[in-house]
């Protein structure tokens, strides 16, 4: 029975996707394309990865979308002509050879996995309990470190670009009401996500991405608009977060003489420590991507 | 005594997963978006209310009843904040600029 | 088995938000459809975290649920957004 489901769930992505593409109004493909993460986040369920589908919800429906709307609008309308017959059809060619090249490594892989008798050997002396979050935070915690460059790097073309503020419609006085209640359910969510991340689904990331969405409420209702306090602020909280994950692997080099190594029995204070410091910075740089960080800040 | 609750917790999860259906329905054929609109905010109050509080009967435990009912109380109260933004914002676009 | 069908009732009623997104007219219309889609996801994960006893999947579906009204603000307050 749960075959129909999983049938259904696949075709529904599939579909979803084409109409993410296909569909000619803006507002249409934005939102084909936060249809289709829910779906794609049930299929993370659905295949036993509930941290990744928290993630695909948290950044890839909710804050990917947002992101997309607000640039979306602000573009022209799309031109009538259709794109050569060519290049439509090398494009073609070139998705097909890639799916194909997909299902065969699926279909030909081993069937036992190397990774997971890995993990697990290493599980108890790693400081947490969830083994996805020791593997972002203690066996890989280079990659994650790279992670926070590579959003720090977008950040940076963003304030090269400057895109203009995008400018809140006012919403009317049902919108304060509401905004008391979303936001401290978001503050809520974001804090059990990081510290539950340790033993079940949830995380750094996932905490940042759910504290990013409360602060694109504030900005939704009006009241966080990127005045230079407020952009100041953002920047300051963007930049220590990498600058305290740098800190602490030169800290680690120094106590313990390798790079992102941590002292024995100490490892879920460091973990927990980087992992907080991320959240609020992920949630700064979110907000501020979404804003644009202007040249002349908004009053 | 668990016997009994699985069972209302099923009927009442199957009470809300129809109205759910109803909802969805209701959104491909009524005639008006704000009708839409009116058939969606029934899912999001009554049918994910139902849902919510047939699976905490199902499931027994507390720290599940809790996580359940945030969700079915702040379902609720975004759908119905929800529908009225949307239909504020689509009515003031039918008016002339 | 009824917990199956329940899951598979309440994907359908999520991919039921498709025909309005591909008709909607107006664009309140397809803003719905992905309230319709959010709300469905919410109580597919419920069914589904009932079924097995991953109570995870209810922390999952707070989520869902508190960011599918964060996009949903976003479509409402950007709609008519100029620079």
């Amino acid at each position: 029975m749960s075959m129909a489901f999983d049938i259904l769930l696949a075709l529904g992505i599939v579909f979803t996707a084409g109409t993410a593409l296909g569909l000619r109004d803006r507002i249409a493909s934005v939102t084909g394309f936060v249809i289709t993460g829910l779906l794609i986040a049930l299929s993370f369920v659905r295949l036993g990865a509930p941290d990744v589908a928290l993630a695909e919800a948290a950044i890839g429906a909710g804050l990917t979308g947002a992101l997309l709307l607000r640039s979306a609008l602000r573009l022209k309308p799309a031109e009538g002509s259709k794109s050569p017959a060519l290049q439509r059809f090398l494009a073609a060619s070139i998705a097909t050879g890639l799916s194909c090249a997909l299902a065969w490594a699926v279909y030909t892989a081993p069937g036992t996995a190397l990774y997971p008798a890995l993990v697990s050997e290493g599980l108890a002396k790693s400081g947490v309990d969830n083994p996805v979050t020791a593997v972002l935070l203690n066996f890989r915690v280079w990659d994650t470190l790279l992670e926070i460059v590579v959003l720090f790097a977008a950040l940076v073309l963003v304030r090269i670009i400057a895109p203009a503020v995008p400018q809140p419609e006012a919403l009317g006085e049902l919108m304060l009401p509401f905004m008391r209640v979303i936001i401290p359910v978001c503050v809520f969510l974001s804090g059990h996500l990081l510290w539950q991340g340790a033993t079940v689904p949830g995380g750094a990331f996932q905490a940042g991405a759910m504290l990013a969405g409360g602060f694109l409420v504030l900005f939704m209702g009006g009241l966080a608009l990127p005045t230079p306090r407020v952009m100041a602020f953002g920047k300051a909280l963007a930049l220590a977060g990498l600058a305290i994950f740098a800190l602490a692997a030169l800290a680690t080099e120094a106590l313990t003489g390798t790079l992102l190594f941590y002292p024995d029995g100490d490892e879920k204070i460091w973990i927990i420590a980087i992992e907080s410091a991320l959240t609020l910075s992920i949630a700064a740089m979110l907000y501020l991507l979404f804003c644009g960080m202007p040249r002349r800040p908004a009053k | 005594m668990s016997a009994v609750l699985y069972v209302i917790g099923l009927g009442l999860m199957t009470c809300g997963v129809v109205l759910l259906l109803i909802a969805a329905l209701g959104v491909w054929s009524l005639p008006s978006a704000v009708s839409r609109l009116h058939a969606l905010t029934k899912a999001d109050s009554a049918g994910l209310s139902l849902i919510a509080l047939g699976a905490a009967c199902v499931n027994g435990r507390l720290d599940a009843l809790l996580a359940l009912v945030l969700c079915a109380v702040l379902v609720a109260l975004s759908g119905a904040t929800m529908g009225h933004l949307i239909a504020r914002s689509h009515v003031s676009e039918d008016e002339p600029e | 088995m009824i917990l199956d069908l329940l899951a598979l009732g309440t994907l359908v009623a999520t991919l039921a938000a498709l025909p309005r997104l591909i008709l909607g007219p107006t664009a309140a219309d397809r803003i719905l459809a992905a309230q319709l889609a959010g709300t469905g996801t919410v109580a597919t994960l419920i069914v589904l975290g009932t079924g097995e006893d991953t109570r995870g999947l209810f922390d999952t579906a707070l989520v869902f649920a508190a960011l599918s009204a964060v996009t949903g603000l976003a479509f409402v307050a950007l709609r008519k957004a100029r620079s």
